[in-house]
Order: C-alpha cells, then sequence, then structure tokens
C-alpha cells in the first residue's frame, strides 16, 4: 500500500518527544519570527527523557512544536529551517493561537518538540546519472532550482545549505519583504526574488521569473497553488527531450499526531491515499493530486 | 509522599507496587490504559516514540471489510481543548489489516483489540467472520463513528439496531466482544442494555460527539461531511457523566457485579488527558479506560497515565484497580 518513488522513505527516522528550551526568538519580517531551540531535552519537566538529545533533522523535516504552557491542544508542523549540532531553527508564521504562542515565547522559555517527523529532499547527489521513476532519468550534472514561497522558503533555504555552493539556481516569492535568504544569497548560483508588491525583486509571482526548460530537478515548498503552478508547468513538456524537470514538492496539511497514526493529514496521491506526515511532507509532483 | 502514606491506615498501606492489571471479558491487560481505535494507527507508528509495549493493550484503527478512502476535504478542525476530525474511516480493509497489520501488532505486546466497523449488517458480520479466524484476542463493534453516511454510528443510535447488529456480530466470532457505544445515542442507557442483552461481553464508551463547524470566508460548512466528531478535554465531563448513567443504569455493568457471572465491564473514555482523569473514570465504575485525543497532544500520555495511575494507587492503599473501581458512585 505504500509503495512509491524512492523518495518516499516510510518514517524511518529516530525520534524524540521532549521539552527543549528557547535560546533566541525574534521578529524577521512582519509576523514572521525565526526561533532558536536547544537540542538537549529541557531539564525540570517531568517528561525530560534524559537522553542524548533531539535527533538532527534531514533537510526537509519537520517537528510538532507547541509553547509551555499552551491553551491550544496540539503542537502545529513546522519545519526545521537551520541546525546544528546543540541548536534548531525554525522560522514561523504567526497565523493562528499556537503559533502567535510559539512566537511570543522568550529565551529560557520550553517549548514541546516532536520529531524529527517526515521524508526528506533528496539531494541532486543521490539521483545524478540514474533512472528515477516511470522511466525518467537524471542527467550525472542535473540543473537544480529550488523554490520557496512565503513561510515556505525556510526548508527550502535549510536544504540549499547541504548542497555545493553554485551548483543550483534559488527562487523565492513574497507577498511583500523577502526573509529567509540571508544564507543563501552567497551560495546560490543565480537568486531570482518576486514580490507582489514589487517592494523586492520582479513584481508578480513565481511564473514572472521561473523557466522550468532550464532545469532537471526542481525542490519547491510553499502555499498550494504555486505548488500546483509548479506541477502544472514541470508537467508541461519542453523542447525537444519532451520530459520537463522532476519536481519534489513539500507539502503542508492540518495534522494532529505527526506520527502517521491520525490520518488527518492524507495527501491523495496517484497511488492512493498517503499521509503528509510520515510519508511525506516531500511527494513528487507527478504523484501527488494538488 | 511519604507523609501521605504514614496518614494512611497500616491496613491500607501497600506491601508493594498496586497491581494494576485489569481483567476485561476473561482478557488480561497489564494494565487499564489502552489506545483508542484511531488515535494509535496500528501499534507500530508510535514505536518511534515511546515504549508502546507498556500499553494495557491497543485498539486498531476502525476496519471494514472492504478499503475506504477516507473523507474528502478538510478532516481536522482544533477547537478550544478539542478536536474535530472527519477521517471517515480511512482503512486498508480487513484482509489487508490480518495480512500485513495484525501479526506485526500482535508482537508489540499489549492486548490487541480489532476495531470492527462497517455499512450494512452483512459487511459488519463477514468482516467478524474474518477476524474471528485470526489470533486477535479481542473485537471492539464500532456502532458509532459519526463520519460515515451509511452505517457506522446509524446502528448505535437506536436500541433496536443496536441490538440487531450485536446479536449478528456475536453469532458470527466467539471472540470477546467489545460494543463501543456513541454519546450521540437519545436513549444511551436503553441501548447499552440492548447491546448487553445481544450477547456483548463488555462496552466501551464513548465515541466522539457530533459536531459541526463553519468556514466563515466561505460562508459554508468547513467538512466536506458536514457533522464530525469532537473529542478531546472539552468532552471529558460528558463522557464521565454518560459512564455513570450506564453503570448504574445497566445492572450487568456495575461494579457491584464484578467478580460474578453476568457481570458487563465499561472500558471508559472520552477526552482522558491525564492520570487524574483515568482515576476518574474508573472511580465512577470503568474497569479500564481509552486514550485517544490526548496522544496527539502528547505522544507520552499514556506512559504518563499508567506511571500516575501506578503512584496513585501506592498513596492511597489500593493493591488493585478493582478496589477502586466504582468508589464514587
Amino acid at each position: 500500500m505504500r509503495c512509491g518513488s524512492p523518495h518516499s522513505s516510510s518514517d524511518a527516522f529516530p525520534r524524540i518527544a521532549c521539552a527543549v528550551s528557547v535560546r533566541s526568538c525574534r521578529e524577521i519580517a512582519p509576523a514572521v519570527y525565526e526561533i532558536v531551540v536547544d537540542r538537549a531535552p529541557a531539564s525540570g519537566f517531568p517528561d525530560g527523557t534524559g537522553r542524548a538529545g533531539v535527533p538532527a533533522p534531514e533537510p526537509g523535516q519537520f517537528y510538532m512544536l507547541r509553547a509551555r504552557p499552551s491553551a491550544v491542544l496540539l503542537g502545529r508542523p513546522i519545519s526545521v529551517y537551520l541546525s546544528d549540532e546543540s541548536s534548531i531553527t525554525f522560522l514561523i508564521l504567526k497565523k493562528g493561537r499556537g503559533t502567535a504562542e510559539l512566537c511570543g515565547l522568550r529565551a529560557g522559555d520550553a517549548l514541546d518538540l516532536v520529531g524529527p517527523i517526515g521524508n526528506r529532499f533528496v539531494p541532486p547527489a543521490e539521483l545524478a546519472g540514474g533512472a528515477y521513476a516511470d522511466g525518467r532519468t537524471v542527467p550525472p550534472n542535473p540543473r537544480v532550482a529550488l523554490i520557496g514561497g512565503g513561510i515556505g522558503v525556510a526548508p527550502v533555504a535549510g536544504f540549499s545549505l547541504s548542497l555545493p555552493a553554485a551548483s543550483f539556481d534559488f527562487y523565492a516569492s513574497f507577498r511583500t519583504a523577502p526573509y529567509g535568504l540571508d544564507r543563501v544569497s552567497g551560495r546560490a548560483a543565480s537568486v531570482f526574488v518576486t514580490t507582489e508588491d514589487g517592494s523586492a525583486g520582479v513584481r508578480g509571482m513565481l511564473p514572472a521569473v521561473f523557466e522550468p526548460s532550464l532545469y532537471d530537478l526542481v525542490y519547491a515548498c510553499g502555499p498550494t497553488p504555486m505548488l500546483r503552478y509548479v506541477k502544472e508547468t514541470c508537467a508541461a513538456p519542453t523542447g525537444p527531450s519532451g520530459a520537463g524537470p522532476i519536481a519534489f514538492l513539500s507539502l503542508e496539511e492540518h495534522m494532529a499526531c505527526g506520527a502517521g497514526a491520525c490520518l488527518g493529514c492524507t495527501v491523495r496521491t496517484v497511488n492512493g491515499n498517503r499521509r503528509c506526515c510520515v510519508d511525506g511532507p516531500v511527494f513528487d509532483s507527478s504523484e501527488v493530486l494538488l | 509522599m511519604s507523609d501521605m502514606m504514614n496518614a494512611l491506615p497500616p491496613s491500607s498501606r501497600p506491601a508493594g507496587l498496586s497491581d494494576l492489571s485489569v481483567g476485561i471479558a476473561g482478557v488480561r491487560f497489564s494494565n487499564p490504559v489502552i489506545a483508542a481505535s484511531g488515535t494509535f494507527g496500528y501499534g507500530t507508528e508510535y514505536g518511534h516514540i515511546i515504549d508502546v509495549a507498556a500499553l494495557g493493550g491497543i485498539c486498531s484503527k476502525g476496519l471494514t471489510l472492504d478499503p475506504k478512502p477516507g473523507n474528502t476535504g478538510l478532516r481536522l478542525v482544533e477547537t478550544p481543548s478539542g478536536l474535530i476530525n472527519s477521517i471517515g474511516l480511512e482503512n486498508p480493509g480487513i484482509p489487508h489489516f490480518v495480512e500485513h497489520e495484525l501479526p506485526a501488532m500482535l508482537g508489540l505486546g499489549p492486548v490487541v483489540l480489532a476495531n470492527l466497523s462497517g455499512s450494512t449488517m452483512e459487511t459488519y458480520v463477514e468482516g467478524a467472520a474474518l477476524l474471528d479466524a485470526t489470533a486477535v484476542p479481542m473485537i471492539e463493534l464500532n456502532i458509532s463513528c459519526p463520519n460515515v453516511k451509511a452505517g457506522g454510528m446509524a446502528w448505535g443510535l437506536d436500541c433496536a439496531a443496536a441490538g440487531a447488529i450485536t446479536a449478528a456480530v456475536r453469532k458470527a466470532t466467539k471472540k470477546p466482544l467489545v460494543v463501543k457505544l456513541s454519546p450521540n445515542a437519545p436513549h444511551l442507557v436503553d441501548v447499552a442494555k440492548a447491546v448487553v442483552a445481544s450477547g456483548a461481553d463488555a462496552l466501551s464508551l464513548v465515541n466522539t460527539f457530533q459536531a459541526f463547524a463553519v468556514d466563515i470566508e466561505r460562508g459554508r460548512p468547513v467538512f466536506d461531511n458536514v457533522t464530525a466528531g469532537l473529542s478531546g478535554p472539552a468532552v471529558k465531563p460528558l463522557a464521565l457523566r454518560m459512564v455513570r448513567d450506564v453503570v448504574l443504569g445497566v445492572g450487568e455493568c456495575n461494579p457491584s457485579r464484578a467478580g460474578s457471572a453476568g457481570f458487563i465491564p465499561v472500558i471508559g473514555l472520552g477526552g482522558i488527558a491525564c492520570w487524574r482523569d483515568a482515576v476518574e473514570f474508573i472511580m465512577t465504575g470503568a474497569s479500564a479506560v481509552q486514550v485517544g485525543t490526548a496522544t496527539f497532544a502528547n505522544p507520552r500520555a499514556m506512559e504518563e497515565i499508567i506511571a500516575g495511575l501506578s503512584a496513585f494507587m501506592a498513596r492511597k492503599g489500593y493493591r488493585d484497580v478493582a478496589g477502586m473501581r466504582g468508589v464514587a458512585l
């Protein structure tokens, strides 16, 4: 039932559920907060596990986060932006009550964390020069585009840090002021920014700058309409070779458990229902029905 | 804690750890904490996060004879202290469950309850027969799912229907049969009586409360299936009152009958989030409890409930769960 393309590992990563301490939390753009947490479980909480720490995330994975104390019931799925040996950094868009609580945390506060959860962005190096699914192949030196829309820029920007410098182009689309690009700018071959209000980069949205025929592999995270565009434009035949790029989309759904148990985050695909949390969040665009 | 222990009369001081094991319809559970159906997959999903073997039991996701893709559209809405779900019994079908999920589930350690759902009586009976041929120790008959158009909760709202489906499934299996009741039944105690009279070995109550939510931007129902099921801490006092109604209203379910032939134990559920909640249900007459939504909020909730129960029983001098069962009635 969970057959699928090679990128869809089914929850093979170790996870932890514990409280961790906030190192810093600051607003980096209107309603967008950068929050850094310790990977060591916080002491002084009854569920401090004593385990070594939160397992390191792979690019594309996420955690369920909830402030402590919290007036909401469930954690919120938040993608990893950056991580190192001792900390994990998230970008959070203040949207509802749960994210407002998280964005209101201060250094020294605690939050509940479960994760890392989900599959990952499979790096170009693992796909290069090989056969992919459905008879598609990836050339030895694939041309790579990374695309982030709004808060979806976080996991893609994080992923870019694991790729060789200048081995990819980066596209970032925002309504207004861009964020999350500090570490991308120096490493991407080219960075293309769009804003709907024209306050930075090209005025408009992703289609104003993105040309799928230039790429063999595309990795995208952002709002559903943008991902739908990426899916469709990458599926359209380009040039004499016929097929467009292979595109991987990181999806977002409402979630309850983040463990693959509740079936609340179901994603419809050509292979039947998949769970966004543990079968995703990264799906082959040709597989997912948006 | 030692001060409180000293305050207890010597006769009630525990010699050691309290015995958390409970018997339900002839099946022994190592403790009275069971993962509720639909909240714990097939048990293996949480194996990376918690010690699943420590649980008393695990109810499978609701199973139907044929695979079901579940409902379209948004499936979850969080409410103050609650969660509305519209999953719609998404499951791979009983044959697939038996072949691919059940073997691993049985190897986890806790008692496995296969949660049997359906649409028509025929699909329930055929599903029960398939489960009867497996090693699953217990069947939980789900006549209370509010999220499917055909069958499901419709069987659990009315005494005659509930009695008929229970009797039919009873004939199809010799496995111990727990019948899971709906809080949406207008006359829950009468439904419980009908189910008991038709061969249930135990009852579990309650399933989710039928609820509704509006997408105010679009001016239409949030859920494609329109109504959906509310769970979580918000429903706990209601569920607890319903457990009380049933154990007081159905003679066979009264804890005073425990130990005698014909006793029908009640498994309480609905919004249990911490060990104090579990104690409340047991003191209200439940022999065991199920925990669901709390696991979503805190994957370690059941581990913490088991530990908390054990400490509470030791502190209070309860040697076993039966000693605490129904004391608040």
